[in-house]
């Protein structure tokens, strides 16, 4: 089978692999200083510097209502670009790149574990496990 | 004539297009002004005109513009910097020293009293309760007020940097710098403070 394909990053997050667009994806970096900014909303970690600009960290864990766990060595932040904003998302590992074909990639059903619907924009079964392919934009912007 | 020239003939002290001078306007000084402050900032004044379109001046000002004075202050061990141009006085401020007439809590101060707000409630963090505490006085002259925080622990120079993302833009922070450990600190945004105690 062929088709048109797109690349992945691909994260863990409770223990589910979900999937933003590597294009989107800028850096993946280990989790280090995130400055608490007082009166956020409660997913919003802090700010972090990443390449001189002070960006939002978002807890991707909390965003979706997970338990929050400590931040260890596996932990990553993924900072990501939507237009003009650029904002880190904290996740419990990311470590994998792939490539999924467009057509392996099918609509998200009524309701997605634990997820917010609309910021799930597919599922995409692969081999052995399924992934959740986010929408970036409802996740950082539609609260 | 180039618009470069021109800029410079409307900036040359004295040069003015009105025939007569009242009390605020015609003179030629305000452009003057204009152009050694900001060459004495260390940045550039262009034009770009366009007869019977509009007139666009562009400055340019170096970044290094964004360095300030600023004290470091702690609210329950995390560190936040204050730009030293919004405090008019540190003071340090015994615990019972504070009164509550109708609700407010105050302090002498001078000949009258003082409004005292605390950062912890306003940024809902936890303070720690001490004997004493600082508090830096903001605000206007005739209405000041006094901020309390739980220490302030010196003064430095910052470069500061801008958070504009809509998820971390919130009332009271108006930007963040770092203090030499790659860990952003936040800088107060006092007069927006000042204006939270008031309303």
């Amino acid at each position: 089978m062929s088709g048109p394909s797109e690349s992945f990053v691909l994260f863990e997050l409770a223990g589910n692999t979900c999937g933003v667009r590597s294009q989107a994806v800028q850096s993946v970096e280990m989790v280090e200083h995130v400055t608490a900014v007082p009166n956020a909303l409660p997913f919003v970690e802090g700010v972090t510097f990443t390449r001189g600009q002070v960006i939002p960290s978002v807890n991707l864990r909390i965003r979706f209502g997970f338990p929050r766990i400590p931040v260890d060595l596996r932990a990553r932040m993924l900072v990501v670009r939507l237009k003009d904003r650029t904002a880190g998302m904290l996740v419990d590992s990311a470590r994998e790149f792939i490539s999924i074909r467009a057509d392996a990639i099918e609509p998200p059903g009524e309701t997605v574990a634990g997820f917010s619907v609309r910021c799930v924009e597919g599922i995409a079964t692969l081999a052995n496990r399924v992934v959740l392919i986010l929408n970036l934009e409802e996740v950082i912007e539609g609260v | 004539m180039d618009s470069s020239r021109v800029l410079q003939m409307i900036c040359a002290p004295g040069f003015s297009t009105r025939e007569e001078a009242d009390l605020g306007a015609g003179r030629g000084v305000g452009m003057t002004v204009v152009k050694t402050t900001i060459s004495g900032l260390g940045g550039t004044l262009a034009m770009d005109t366009r007869p019977g379109k509009g007139t666009r001046l562009t400055i340019r000002l170096p970044l290094t513009l964004a360095i300030m004075q600023a004290l470091i202050i702690y609210i329950d061990d995390q560190p936040f910097v204050v730009p030293r141009s919004a405090i008019h006085e540190v003071l340090r401020v015994e615990t019972d020293a504070v009164t509550m007439p109708e609700n407010n809590e105050v302090i002498p101060y001078r000949a009258g009293v003082l409004p005292i707000v605390y950062l912890h409630r306003l940024f809902r963090m936890n303070g720690k309760s001490k004997n004493s505490f600082h508090v830096f006085v903001a605000g206007s002259d005739f209405s000041p007020v006094g901020i309390a925080v739980d220490r302030i622990a010196g003064q430095r120079e910052i470069v500061v940097r801008s958070v504009e993302d809509s998820l971390v833009r919130v009332p009271g922070i108006a930007g963040a710098t770092e203090l030499g450990d790659g860990r952003p600190v936040l800088i107060l945004d006092v007069a927006a403070i000042v204006e939270a105690v008031k309303s």
